[in-house]
């Protein structure tokens, strides 16, 4: 027991500096000094283990380089009890003082292990036994020194960062008033447009009533003993079957082609599964490369749908009721040809749109449906040049209308639309970044897309803005706020791509680096002012002291 | 637009379904058998089989065509040789084949059989063929040590009746009965007959014959005509076979014979089955031809990537085994007699070279195994870091990577020793280069990460890119060192970098070439820290039949590729591996080396590592793993592993936790995972997974003495590293087939990992009546037989069996380079007797000082009686060792604990909690004894199912040292504690 604490005893010279003034006890080696209470030894000269109490040992155990506390709390100074689970022991670890720099706390297991560990331990008490005649002399000096310059560069770049932060957020603030301006200043228009509308739709059946009344009044003609409806009717009717016949081939041809890329497809899609990715032909690759860009390409295009398929036969085959249309005056079938649309469902409206425009215009062509209203009594087809002049008129104010109105949509969306705290992001929309990394340029643009673009000039999406969230930033060990880039193109015989850009508070926009951390997950680390809000939040002194508390944990 | 985006989707949603349950019906129906022969399919095995068929139909009143010339036998010096005549119905003149049968001063026996014409080249080869006309006679140089032939002078010789009986081995125990017609021979071993030589007459030496002309119309084809004996395709691949059909076949029983092991490598059972009929039987012969099988199955005789011809046949009282030395392509069929007498029978055939057959009579697993290992070789003593653990991905991608990968691990504390690095690292895949955008600064990352004694591990395969201005394509052409083809022009085939050539390493000047390509000042980026991985050295070649090189091929000295196949990975691992101890690491000074290889043959232990090759992150390849590495141990190359996690695929989180359990016990310790896998170093799966991991991999590195004193054994006498159930308890016949647990050395450490899906419990077989302690609780075990033991994720099922002491490092460290300095503590499981004995070899992991005697190696003994536990050295040369033991006096032993002390100590006493009793420990240091005094820990047993600890604290005992530890005051008065120390 007393070689054991003569042994110590230069420890103990080394380590007065660290004592409590006017106390004759030594702080343990390794023991943070907040801790130095808890290994006072009682009268009888023991201690006790910190989380077992019962448990009372000799003093000459502490620090003994043998583990005998179960919750490994006699060894603060050395690996004896670097076995225990950090769940079970009370010690964070091994505590470096590290004068002249912060102190920390480095884990037991690299305590005496013949390595200076200087990125923890800058004093180089980590190694004070010299295993294997390793020697680490104290550097907190000049880490400290070194430590002190970066946290104020660091520390200067936050505010710069945070000076263009506090910009950002103004300009974004302004950019989100403009927004909500206009939607005012729109919705106001909308309003007007639509007393507009219904007033020329008004003026407009007016007009045409009146004509009507006129055109009846003068006397239905007749002539060739059909009416001139029937005509109509009849020519209608071979029109449309004609239509119906053609829509028919085309539609075959199409199941024909949709047939033989799905032979094509399936074909591709064998090949791809069994092909074998340990044979690297380079040919097979980029065939099967090439395969997977088509699907990836394929499933964002638009596609003809099941129900748009089942509609566009029932044209075909359904024959329409014709005595329904049987007009007691000729301009019932005429409004009715028009009119149809409006029974379909909106999303067949356009294309059922343009196919009876097409209709229309051949009707108009034979000169058996005027170019709006048939006008009966005279040969010629023209409309009066006044209810011509309203309908023309209505419908330049019904699309100035509609096009108010998506711009009414959009501006709401905008506004609603997730652009981060404070709506920061908005003040960087389409604002891009690049950096270079390994044999590839990459980018990211704000509320836009990730691109890795190749020497050569090509290009890979690597995936469309979804949003932001908040992840764990493994190197600095701090949550950071992430943005999402999903959807990109698909791999080879792997997943869509998609990015995910982790940024870190700085006055510029840069990329500090990009790796692929799994199959086409890619990670950007990037800087931006837009986060910069966050830090701030903590009060800028907290950046430094923030950077101190992580080094001790 | 919504619609139409779900339609698509949904039929693929189909078809993966259908997939899925595809897979189900026909568990990883992966592999593309269509790639690979079946016996069928090869001309010479369905030639053999039907030859086997007709002798052994009960209606053929078959008679073996094959005499010995009396009048040529001659024995001198412990080698009998002879004329053996073939008779060739139709002919007359009688085919000579010499026969060599070579007796070694251990007991092992050679029975060489070669062909006359040929060995004086007498023949015509077919087309214009530059091929050598002999038959292969150059494995050996490959697969036997350089000194391997020992000769017994003093065999015994009588000839009577027609029957010449040899008499040899240990105390002339042993003896060969020829019989002169038909030829067979008998080998008899205390008077009971244990392997017999062409027993069922299925020897068959294809003689060399001019191809027939091809018969006139309606007249029978010449019976010198044999069915796939001349070009053959397979896979749009045509083997010209200059030399005609030319295959040898021996049947080999072993009477009294319930099981045979060995031949690796299958993804199969340890216990070989049967593969013509019979209970669950495979179809196919096991194969034997070393081949890159993508996605391979399991529970499978087919061929994998590696070849050991050398089998074991085992029952209760007895082991023997044989070696086939043949590296041409080769199949066995194994048949077994269950009736009256259980015989175990097998079936050999090669496509070419000599008839050359190894016989060792035994007669227990271990003479075996060190009779097998004083031939082909011993594991070779590895880098000690090479037994920890290795972290491996294809690929980590570049250098900021790796030191991620490398920062993630000590962030998380889970130790490992080594990186690998994949092809990807390569520029274009040019082996010798390092990417410049990705791997920039090299030398600056192998410096990273010596920073904590950790190591790469660097891929270079035997394919080398066919480009322009590549050096070592040049080189290799220009000096004329790469394989032929069958015209003689160097051969051009496709692998990673597209078309390639294959540098031919059975050329002595490739050797020298291949050695100074890997010198650091030659390879750039490389350091001392840098090791190498072999893959793909079947060779793989991506468009050659069965994926390898046409057989056609032609490598130095004229052989043609189909001799020697199975050979070609371990020549190039060779080359390698004498690169590696060739590498000045500065100062003139040189290191062992490392060298990881996928293809092997008989031999290649005493040049690195292996493992069983792509397998799959599924549970059946969990499973399919130790069965594997069991057997081979038994074939004499134990340093082998799986890859952890499996290769293929994504592992469940559960899967991979119970991998890393069942990985601690490879001797070979890699995770790896393919390019199209998720990242799943264990850090990601989060806890518990990460915990539970962590757990295991230190587990694994507290261990690392008792594993690297397992590999010294392997290094001495063959014993496997880890064991079966039939290696250490060889006549507990329950328990000749398990092959789901093992025996880690002579730690008496009994391991069974969980490999299967929800397991929370597995039955654990004891094979003897000894007591077994639950390594985490000391729970007892005791009674042959199976034992239910509880395993939740969280536990690795392991027993200590009672008699063993087995040494461990507790200090947790980032590597093991860095518990160099660490003390050790020992752990005494005593038996029922209170005795217990054990090991610890001990030196610097990286010199070759310990074959000058700088090593230490101790037994252990707790006395029982005396109540003292003791280190004996055993050291050959103890004086040699004197320098090293100065520089390992460092090294101490913290704490003893004595597990079931009560077996020989009094404990009551302690158990009361107020003994101040210590141990007495006096060791001789330098000439001086020294005594001192270590305090006490006691646990008594928490109830009668589980066994008290004693534990010697603060110990202090140096292990080079002579030292004993007196217990005998623990159960008597305490005395008071001696002051001196």
């Amino acid at each position: 027991m007393r070689s054991i604490l003569l042994l110590y005893l230069p420890l103990a010279l080394v380590e007065a500096s660290q004592k409590p003034i006017g106390d004759a006890w030594a702080l343990p080696r390794g023991l943070n000094p907040a801790l130095s209470d808890k290994y006072r030894p009682s009268s009888s000269q023991t201690f006790s283990c910190l989380t077992q109490p019962h448990i009372e040992l000799p003093i000459s155990l502490l620090n003994n380089d043998f583990c005998d506390c179960p919750d490994g709390s006699d060894e603060p100074g050395t690996s004896a009890c670097s076995h225990i689970k950090p769940s079970v022991n009370p010690l964070p670890g091994f505590y470096c003082p590290n004068k002249g720099h912060v102190p920390a706390y480095i884990p037991f297991s690299r305590i005496n292990d013949g390595k200076c560990d200087y990125e923890t331990c800058c004093d180089g008490s980590d190694e004070w036994m010299g295993v294997g005649g390793v020697q680490c002399p104290d550097r907190c000096q000049e880490i400290g020194r070194e430590a002190k310059r970066a946290a104020l560069e660091k520390k200067r770049l936050y505010e710069t960062g945070i000076k263009s932060y506090k910009q950002l957020v103004e300009k974004a603030a302004l950019l989100k008033k403009e927004t909500e301006d206009k939607i005012v200043a729109v919705s106001g228009e909308i309003k007007r447009y639509e007393g507009l509308v219904s007033e020329k739709k008004a003026a407009l059946k007016k007009a045409e009533d009146e004509e009507k009344l006129r055109v009846a009044t003068a006397g239905n003609t007749g002539d060739e003993g059909k009416s001139r409806h029937q005509k109509l009717l009849d020519f209608t009717k071979e029109k449309i079957s004609d239509h119906q016949e053609k829509l028919l081939k085309l539609f075959d041809e199409t199941q024909r082609l949709r047939d033989e890329l799905e032979k094509t497809e399936k074909i591709l899609k064998t090949f791809k599964e069994e092909y074998n990715p340990n044979f690297n032909d380079e040919g097979v690759k980029r065939a099967v490369k090439s395969w997977e860009d088509y699907l990836a390409a394929k499933d964002s295009t638009a596609d003809l749908s099941g129900d748009f398929l089942s509609e566009v036969t029932g044209l075909m085959y359904d024959p329409l009721h014709w005595e329904e249309y049987e007009p007691e005056q000729d301009d019932g079938l005429a409004q009715d040809v028009y009119t149809i649309e409006a029974f379909l469902p909106p999303f067949l409206r356009s294309w059922v749109h343009e196919q009876l425009s097409t209709l229309r215009t051949s009707l108009v062509e034979y000169g058996l449906l005027a170019a709006r209203k048939p006008k009966s009594g005279s040969t010629s087809t023209t409309v009066p040049p006044h209810i011509q002049k309203l309908t023309d008129d209505l419908s330049t104010t019904e699309s100035t209308l509609s096009s108010k109105q998506s711009e009414l949509t959009n501006l709401q969306s905008d506004l609603t639309k997730d652009y981060g705290t404070n709506s920061v992001f908005r003040a960087l929309k389409d604002v891009c970044t690049e950096a270079a990394s390994g044999e590839y340029t990459y980018s990211f643009c704000h509320l836009g897309r990730a691109t890795q673009k190749n020497r050569d000039g090509g290009s890979t999406h690597l995936g469309e803005w979804t949003g932001f969230e908040r992840r764990v930033d493994d190197e600095i060990e701090q949550e950071v706020t992430v943005i999402k880039y999903e959807r990109g193109a698909r791999c080879w015989n792997g997943p869509e791509r998609s990015a995910y850009v982790y940024l870190r508070c700085s006055a510029e926009e840069t990329v500090l680096s990009v790796a692929e951390t799994e199959k086409c997950v890619y990670k950007y680390v990037a800087t931006s002012p837009a986060v910069c809000g966050e830090i701030a939040l903590e009060g800028e002194e907290g950046v430094v002291m923030g950077e101190a508390v992580r080094q001790v944990n | 637009m919504r619609v139409s985006a779900l339609s698509p989707s949904k039929s693929v949603g189909g078809l993966t379904l259908l997939l899925l349950l595809l897979d189900f019906i026909t568990p990883a129906a992966t592999v593309k058998h269509e790639n690979f022969k079946t016996c069928s399919q090869s001309g010479f095995c369905r030639r053999n089989r039907a030859f086997a068929d007709h002798a052994l139909a009960p209606e053929s009143n078959w008679v073996s065509p094959y005499e010995i010339k009396e009048t040529t036998v001659v024995l001198q010096n412990g080698v009998l040789s002879a004329e053996i005549l073939k008779t060739v119905p139709g002919q007359t003149e009688k085919v000579v084949l010499p026969l060599t049968i070579n007796f070694q001063k251990n007991g092992a026996v050679r029975v060489t059989i070669d062909e006359l014409k040929r060995t004086k080249r007498d023949i015509v080869l077919r087309g214009d063929s530059k091929a050598r006309k002999e038959r292969y006679n150059e494995a050996e140089r490959w697969a036997l040590v350089p000194n391997w032939d020992v000769r017994q002078e003093t065999v015994v010789y009588d000839n009577q009746k027609g029957q010449i009986t040899l008499t040899f081995g240990p105390d002339l125990k042993y003896k060969a009965i020829v019989t002169v017609y038909p030829f067979n021979i008998k080998f008899e071993r205390d008077g009971e007959t244990h392997v017999v030589l062409n027993d069922r007459g299925l020897m068959n030496v294809e003689h060399w014959r001019a191809q027939p002309a091809a018969p006139e119309e309606g007249k029978e084809k010449s019976p010198e005509d044999l069915d796939g004996g001349w070009d053959e395709t397979f896979g749009g691949n045509t083997d010209t076979k200059p030399r005609g059909p030319e295959a040898v076949g021996m049947d080999i029983s072993f009477p009294g014979y319930d099981h045979v092991f060995g031949i690796p490598s299958h993804a199969t059972s340890l216990s070989l089955k049967t593969t013509r009929g019979g209970e669950g039987a495979y179809e196919e012969p096991y194969r034997l031809y070393n081949a890159d099988v993508f996605e391979y199955i399991v529970d499978s005789p087919m061929t994998l990537y590696g070849s050991i011809p050398f089998m074991q046949a085992h029952k209760k009282g007895s082991s023997v085994g044989v070696l086939w030395l043949n590296a041409a392509e080769t199949w066995v069929d194994v048949v077994k007699e269950k009736e009256k007498t259980k015989n175990t029978k097998t079936h050999w055939v090669s496509e070419s070279g000599q008839l050359d057959v190894w016989v060792f009579l035994g007669p227990t697993p271990q003479t075996l195994y060190k009779a097998y290992g004083e031939l082909t070789g011993f594991t070779k003593m590895p880098p000690s870091f090479a037994i920890a653990y290795h972290q491996c991905r294809w690929n980590y991608v570049s250098e900021d990577d790796v030191k991620d990968v490398d920062k993630k691990f000590d962030k998380h504390d889970i130790p490992y020793d080594v990186i690998w690095l994949d092809i990807e690292y390569t520029d274009g895949k040019r082996y010798f280069t390092f990417d410049p955008l990705t791997f920039k600064h090299p030398e600056k990352m192998m410096k990273n990460i010596e920073k904590t004694e950790r190591k790469v591990v660097l891929i270079i395969d035997p394919h080398i890119k066919n480009i322009e201005n590549y050096p070592v394509v040049e080189e290799l052409k220009s000096k004329d060192l790469a394989v032929k083809d069958k015209s003689g022009e160097i051969y051009e085939g496709w692998c990673w970098p597209g078309s390639s050539h294959w540098i031919d390493a059975f050329n002595p000047a490739a050797i020298e070439w291949w050695k100074s390509l890997f010198q650091l000042d030659k390879f750039k980026g490389t350091a001392k820290n840098t090791f190498i991985w072999n893959d793909m050295n079947e060779p793989s070649v991506f468009n050659g039949p069965e994926t390898t090189m046409p057989k056609d091929n032609l490598h130095f000295g004229n052989w043609e590729h189909r001799d020697l196949h199975n050979l070609n990975g371990m020549t190039f691992m060779n080359a390698t591996h004498q690169a590696l101890e060739a590498r000045d690491v500065g100062k003139g000074k040189t290191q062992r080396s490392f060298v990881l290889t996928r293809a092997f043959f008989a031999g290649a232990q005493r040049l690195g590592a292996m493992w069983t090759g792509d397998n799959e992150a599924k549970w059946e390849h969990l499973q399919a793993a130790f069965p594997m590495l069991l057997s081979q141990g038994i074939a004499g190359f134990p340093f082998s592993g799986a890859d952890v996690g499996g290769f293929f695929g994504n592992p469940s989180k559960e899967l991979l936790t119970r991998w890393y359990q069942s990985g601690i016990w490879y001797p070979f310790f890699r995770a790896h995972a393919h390019i199209d896998a998720k990242r799943r170093e264990p850090y990601i799966a989060g806890d518990p997974y990460t915990s539970i991991i962590r757990d295991a991999v230190r587990l694994r590195y507290a261990l690392l003495p008792a594993w690297y004193t397992a590999f010294h054994r392997a290094s001495k006498d063959g014993m496997p590293i880890i064991r079966p159930n039939f290696v250490v308890h060889p006549d507990d016949e329950d328990g000749f087939e398990i092959d789901d647990q093992a025996y880690i050395g002579d730690t008496g450490l009994l391991v069974k990992p969980v490999v299967g899906e929800g397991v929370e419990k597995v039955d654990i077989h004891l094979g003897d009546d000894e007591i077994y302690y639950d390594y985490w609780n000391y729970k007892v075990y005791k009674g042959k037989g199976k034992k239910e033991y509880s395993a939740p994720l969280d536990k690795i099922p392991v027993l200590m069996r009672g008699g063993h002491i087995f040494p461990r490092r507790d200090r947790h460290r980032r590597s093991s380079g860095l518990m160099k300095h660490d003390p050790f503590t020992l752990v005494v499981v005593l038996n029922e007797k209170g005795n217990a004995i054990g090991f610890l070899y001990h030196d610097d992991g990286e010199s070759f000082d310990y074959q000058k005697g700088a090593y230490i190696n101790r037994q252990f003994i707790y006395n029982g009686a005396l109540k003292t536990l003791s280190s004996r050295d055993l050291h050959r040369e103890p004086a040699s060792a004197a320098a090293y033991k100065k520089a390992a006096k460092p090294l101490q032993i913290e704490k003893i604990v004595i597990v079931g002390a009560s077996k020989s100590l009094d404990t009551s006493v302690l158990a009361k909690g107020k003994s101040k009793a210590k141990a007495v420990l006096v060791e001789e240091d330098d000439g001086k004894i020294k005594e001192w005094e270590a305090s006490l820990g006691y646990t008594a047993a928490a109830d009668k199912e589980h066994a008290d600890i004693l534990v010697i604290k603060n110990a202090k005992l140096k292990i080079s040292n002579d030292w004993t530890v007196y217990l005998e005051q623990v159960g008597g008065d305490a005395e008071k504690p001696k002051d001196e120390l």
